[in-house]
């Protein structure tokens, strides 16, 4: 009978461990379904989900707060989403909130992101309908990509008419890259230019030269000399002013190469 | 040889009918009034309890060596981080139930077909029923009932040992942390794959009992006849598992999806 007992037990023990076990992957899982959480419920409609599923997740300044109920049909097109959020959050999702469709990471599982939106301060209630943004969808953004790949067929087919004259020497740049009647035209000039220079370098020595002569007449010459005590004057000044300078410099230097040791030394302590 | 074939599906259909008549034998002596409670509960104590040990190793060591297989094959694409989603959800759907009831298979079925093909050849059964007690009551019922409510709390302790051995695969290369390791596991799983698995083992349980059961209860007389009904019963009741999952997962897939 004492053996019986404690058969009993061992089973009764077990039972109530696998069980208990049982009862807690059920609570996690449906945690993570915010199955056992108060929460209320919102509505977004939208006309294309783009793959949204029920039971994909809800995101809230990147937080996960909920999941997405239900995806019902309203009319050929427009579809009514109920996303199912946990109350905590209620007071910070305010009236304006945009809900959007986008998907999370490479592998494209679909989920509902709430962006706060205009700055109303009212809270949202339970089964409210909050403003959506439609989906971007592929197809669209396919048929743009192709209209702009046409574009650049025409542009880059016109590029190639263009290259193709130039190599034939048509136009300008054509001339200017394959005719050397160009080059050879502008070599003139260039030496031409040179030869205009040497004319006008000699204008201007004589031109410096008749200048030194007028500095010599006696009409001119108090007003060079005037200019030159005042340069003189302003100088000396300068070089009086740069040894003020140095000496609180010189000190300033001291002191800093003192302190850098003693904070050699605090370091090496 | 066409009667040979006649001769052989007779002989099939006389093997399926008997089945299906001890099966009804079963179920009408479940609810006969005078359950074996005592008996019942011994059962339960030598299939559940006697097996805890087996079972817990076995399942510690799938997740351990499952999370070592899969994680350089998801590092090369880079999913590293699928790893306890895709352990926990391939022990839990499929590997979990059908692993430990093919151990409880070799354990379960192989010793209640030996008992009961000693009591058979020994003539015990034979005199329980000259002396009016009923030995599908005692013997049947109670085993086959055993098993089919243990080998499912069996397979819910081997699959939370396998998420822990898992826990382990992962921290002997990368660290984890315990609670980032449960998190992603049951954010992947969803009622729809734990129910469906646990509603198999329920079959696979009684599977077992069933078919250890008939085997031994229908043994031959003769001591190598006991040697037959227990290595008998253990590749029926391997095959029946295999089976049922098959089956299992058609429903299941019919139902969710």
């Amino acid at each position: 009978m004492q053996n019986k007992t404690s058969q009993k037990i061992k089973v009764g023990i077990f039972t109530t461990a696998t069980i208990l076990l049982l009862l807690t992957g059920i609570f996690l899982i449906g945690r993570n379904k915010s199955m056992f959480r108060s929460t209320i419920i919102l509505y977004g409609t939208f006309k294309n989900v783009g793959g949204l599923l029920e039971g994909n997740n809800i995101r809230f300044v990147g937080i996960n707060v909920g999941t997405v109920e239900s995806i019902d049909i309203l009319s050929d097109s427009t579809a009514r989403v109920g996303l199912r959020v946990q109350k905590k959050v209620q007071p910070f999702i305010k009236q304006g909130a945009i809900a959007s469709i986008s998907s999370d990471g490479l592998m494209g599982d679909k989920l509902v992101a709430i962006s706060s939106g205009t700055n109303t301060t009212k809270p949202v209630n339970d089964g409210d309908a909050i403003n959506t943004v439609e989906p971007m969808q592929l197809d669209k953004v396919m048929g743009r990509i192709s209209g702009v790949a046409e574009n650049a067929e025409v542009i880059t087919g016109q590029l190639a008419g263009i290259v193709t004259q130039v190599n034939q020497g048509k136009g300008s740049v054509g001339r200017l890259l394959y005719s050397d009647s160009l080059a050879k035209s502008l070599e003139g000039t260039i030496s031409e230019a040179k030869g205009t220079m040497r004319s006008a370098h000699k204008g201007a020595e004589g031109f410096s030269e008749n200048m030194e002569a007028l500095k010599h007449n006696f009409l001119l010459r108090g007003y060079f000399r005037k200019k030159e005590k005042a340069r003189v004057k302003a100088e000396q000044e300068e070089k009086n002013d740069d040894k003020a300078d140095e000496k609180p410099k010189l000190k300033l230097k001291k002191a800093k190469s003192k302190d850098s040791t003693t904070v050699k030394i605090e370091k090496e302590q | 040889m066409a009667s040979a074939i006649i001769s052989s599906f007779s002989r099939y259909m006389e093997i399926a009918g008997d089945q299906v008549l001890f099966t009804g034998r079963f179920a009408r002596n479940i609810f006969r009034g005078g359950f074996e409670w005592g008996e019942f509960l011994r059962q339960c104590y030598i299939v559940g309890y006697k097996s805890i040990g087996l079972v817990g190793i076995t399942g510690f060591i799938i997740g351990f060596v499952l999370t070592l297989q899969t994680q350089p094959t998801l590092k090369t694409f880079g999913a590293q981080s699928f790893v306890p989603s895709m352990v926990a959800i391939s022990i839990i759907r499929e590997i979990g139930p059908v692993i430990i009831a093919l151990i409880c298979a070799g354990k379960i079925a192989s010793s209640i077909g030996a008992e009961l093909g000693s009591m058979k050849v020994t003539e015990q059964i034979d005199a329980m029923e000259v002396s009016s007690a009923n030995p599908v009551q005692y013997l049947v019922v109670t085993r086959i009932l055993a098993c089919t409510i243990m080998v499912p709390l069996l397979t819910i302790m081997a699959d939370a040992l396998a998420l822990l051995g898992g826990y382990v695969g992962v921290n002997i290369q990368d660290h984890v942390s315990f609670s980032l390791f449960f998190r992603k596991s049951f954010s992947a799983l969803e009622f729809s794959d734990v129910m469906p698995a646990l509603i198999k083992t329920f079959f696979f349980g009684y599977a077992i009992g069933f078919v250890g059961c008939y085997k031994g209860y229908h043994s031959k007389r003769g001591t190598e006849s006991v040697g037959l009904a227990a290595n008998s019963a253990v590749v029926s009741a391997s095959l029946w598992i295999i089976l049922l999952d098959a089956i299992a997962v058609q429903i299941t897939n019919m139902i969710v999806y």
